[in-house]
């Protein structure tokens, strides 16, 4: 779950070491895909996109001098990567529409363009074992077990539109609760 | 909630008409709030998912994306070959470099093929949802699911594996799988070491020759046993690797890594050989026919007296009975009756088969455990040396009320409680191997299933029955000076065997009490 910033053993003279490689893969692969999954509509597509992110790390890792974190880097490359895939799959782009996607662009960087994602992530994981059981239930059908909301909607006996807003309120609780709480980890 | 933020929350869901979202744009161009609203929903929307996947499941994504590198790194090798290949046709304009160029484009089309990356050699006792049989092939991305048995692998070129149900273990490549759960022993040949085995904890790369990793899927732990050669374990999130040599073991918890002392009675070296020919047995059938004792069915082996003779302290008694599953069945008090039989057992380290049907009662004490079936001399400082099955009554040994077989100094202890009042058909099988080790080849069997080993101590197995003063005993602890003494219980067709002998065998027994012919 952590953004490493140290300097990876992957690189060197020569060809990247796959095994050492694997540790990157593993430390950044789940910020990654969120950084896909907040840009897409399409999650199976949002991961693809992460798996090339680290093909291309994997053979650019010599040109890596180490003189930003190895996030900022991969965040470098994702950058391009999302620009050239919705250039081609504009239809993916969880704004709808060009103008929607770049004022999405804009605004949804406030914690993937910190240095170090993993406090985030942490006080995410914090703020979602606060939520009362029956709102956590419904997360993981969602997120973890990744229905539909016309599934949940079945499954639950709520209605579609109710739902929509309930996963909403849920949201914007959670990004108060994880603001609150880099606050508090500020002070 | 305002409109704004309706119409957010279903952007999210794909859910806007083109009219509304130049509407939300709108709104968005003035509204930094609402924009920042945006940020915020769609960021979390993509960081939940995967923040909800345990480390399984996140496992499963970095195998993927490894997967996707290796095979990005192979094509780019190849394209490098086939540019100079490329080259050389046309600088040199060879016929040699073409026919090399046409034995290249060959040779890769061949390595792209699936070829299978594991096949099923030999299976014992397996059960699960989908069947397994010899001849079976894995090729990349395919899974083998175990409830439980054991199922021997080849590894083409690369050497075999050996998987214990309940299990999973999923073919990533030619030399790469993941273990999400269950016990296997790997044993890789030298020149191809560098196998891979990913776990929940890590991976682990064969450095040549032989190991056994353990997941236990309930606690999420991970233990590695090197038997010979080295292992590099790669703990996630370190980059700095382990390196265990010959007879050095981790473990791999929640909280950090521990080495362990090596357990190298864990994990099954080999399958039993298929057996030839009816073996030889006796068999006891507990029916009393007014001798006052029980009389001995053989075949192969020479059964000396009169039979299975039963003793209350010093004195013989006629066998005390009770209803059994076939017909009549022979009782124990736990007090001072047992029953002593010519018959010397099986000696060595030669495979043999013990199979019962055993009452043991939901009120057994501590002392009334020892035992149901043994042979051999008992001695201090001769270890391996006797041969006792028995229900195992120390917490300290492993899990209570479960089947226990032990050979002094070493023992197996099996899962299932059979402290309930009722009839368990029970089995044990010691296979033949070149040096057999307790640990490693001998399985046990409850009611005609693949009992898991929960717990076990390798010792050897040297069963010494020419120095014994007695045959084998039904009811009593192979220590006659031990405070355990005497079995509580009941017990019918006791059958032994010179051979080991097959699942198939041994349900035989359990339903039709028939022996292998």
């Amino acid at each position: 779950m952590e953004m490493k910033n140290e300097k990876p053993q992957a690189h060197g003279a020569g060809k990247a070491d796959p095994e050492a490689f694997a540790a990157i893969v593993r430390d950044n692969q789940r910020w990654l895909r969120s950084y896909f999954r907040s840009r897409l509509s399409d999650w199976a597509a949002a991961d693809d996109l992460a798996q090339d992110v680290f093909i291309t790390a994997f053979k650019q890792i010599r040109r890596f001098r180490g003189d930003s974190s190895i996030a900022s880097w991969l965040r470098g490359i994702a950058h391009n990567h999302l620009r050239n895939h919705l250039r081609k799959h504009r239809e993916v782009a969880l704004g709808g529409s060009e103008e929607l996607q770049a004022l999405l662009e804009q605004s949804c960087d406030q914690w993937h363009e910190a240095e170090d994602i993993s406090p985030a992530m942490e006080a995410l994981a914090n703020c979602k074992a606060r939520l009362p059981q029956m709102a956590r239930s419904l997360l993981d059908l969602r997120y973890g077990q990744e229905k539909s909301l016309y599934e949940i909607a079945e499954i639950t006996g709520k209605g579609y539109s109710a739902l929509t807003m309930q996963f909403h309120r849920l949201r914007l609780l959670l990004a108060k609760c994880i603001t609150n709480e880099l606050e508090r980890g500020k002070a | 909630m305002n409109e704004g933020q309706r119409l957010i929350a279903r952007l999210i869901e794909k859910d806007l008409s083109p009219d509304e979202m130049t509407e939300l744009g709108c709104l968005l161009k003035t509204d930094p709030s609402l924009r920042a609203q945006l940020g915020a929903q769609a960021t979390l929307h993509g960081m939940l998912g995967p923040l909800a996947e345990d480390d399984l499941a996140s496992e499963r994504v970095v195998s993927r994306y490894q997967e996707a590198i290796r095979e990005a790194d192979e094509q780019e090798f190849e394209q490098r070959v086939l540019r100079r290949l490329h080259q050389m046709v046309f600088r040199r304009r060879s016929s040699w470099a073409a026919a090399a160029l046409i034995l290249a484009i060959g040779l890769f089309a061949w390595m792209r093929f699936p070829e299978p990356v594991a096949t099923v050699t030999r299976i014992e006792s397996v059960s699960g949802a989908v069947a397994v049989a010899p001849g079976d092939a894995f090729s990349r991305g395919k899974k083998l699911s175990l409830s439980g048995g054991l199922v021997e692998l080849d590894l083409p070129g690369r050497g075999r594996m050996i998987v214990e149900g309940p299990a999973e273990l999923e073919f990533t490549g030619p030399a790469s799988a993941v273990l999400k759960k269950g016990r296997t022993l790997l044993h890789v040949t030298p020149a191809d070491h560098g196998y891979r085995l990913e776990t929940p904890k890590g991976a682990l790369v064969n450095l040549g020759t032989e190991f056994g990793v353990f997941v236990d899927e309930q606690t999420g732990q991970v233990e590695t046993h090197v038997l010979a050669g080295e292992v590099k374990a790669i703990p996630h999130g370190e980059i700095t690797p382990i390196l265990l040599r010959k007879d050095e073991a981790l473990q791999q918890t929640g909280t950090g890594n521990l080495r362990i002392p090596v357990a190298r009675g864990s994990f099954y070296a080999s399958l039993p050989p298929l057996r030839h020919g009816p073996p030889a047995m006796v068999h006891w059938d507990m029916e009393a026919d007014g001798s006052g004792f029980i009389r001995a069915r053989t075949r192969g082996l020479e059964v000396q007296g009169q039979g299975l003779q039963f003793f209350a302290g010093e004195d013989r008694i006629s066998p005390p009975t009770q209803d059994g599953p076939f017909g009549a069945a022979a009782r124990f008090d736990g007090k001072q009756i047992f029953a002593e039989s010519a018959f010397k057992g099986i000696a060595g380290d030669s495979p043999r088969t013990v199979a019962f049907w055993a009452k043991v009662p939901s009120d057994l004490r501590r002392q009334e455990a020892f035992a149901m079936v043994s042979w051999g001399k008992w001695a201090h400082d001769d270890p391996g040396a006797v041969w006792q099955i028995s229900v195992n009554p120390f917490s300290e040994d492993g899990p209570v009320g479960r089947l226990r077989v032990g050979v002094h100094g070493g023992m197996a202890i099996g899962s299932t409680d059979l402290r309930n009042d009722r009839w368990h058909h029970v089995a044990v099988v010691l296979y033949p191997s070149e040096n057999p080790e307790f640990g490693q080849h001998v399985l046990l069997f409850v009611d005609g299933v693949l009992d898991p080993v929960s717990r076990r101590i390798l010792g050897v197995i040297d069963t010494n029955t020419k120095e014994a003063s007695h045959g084998v005993w039904l009811g009593q602890n192979i220590n006659i000076d031990s405070k355990n003494r005497f079995f509580r219980g009941a017990l019918d067709e006791v059958y032994i065997f010179d051979a080991a002998l097959s699942q198939e065998d041994i349900r035989a027994l359990m339903q039709r009490n028939e022996p292998p012919r």
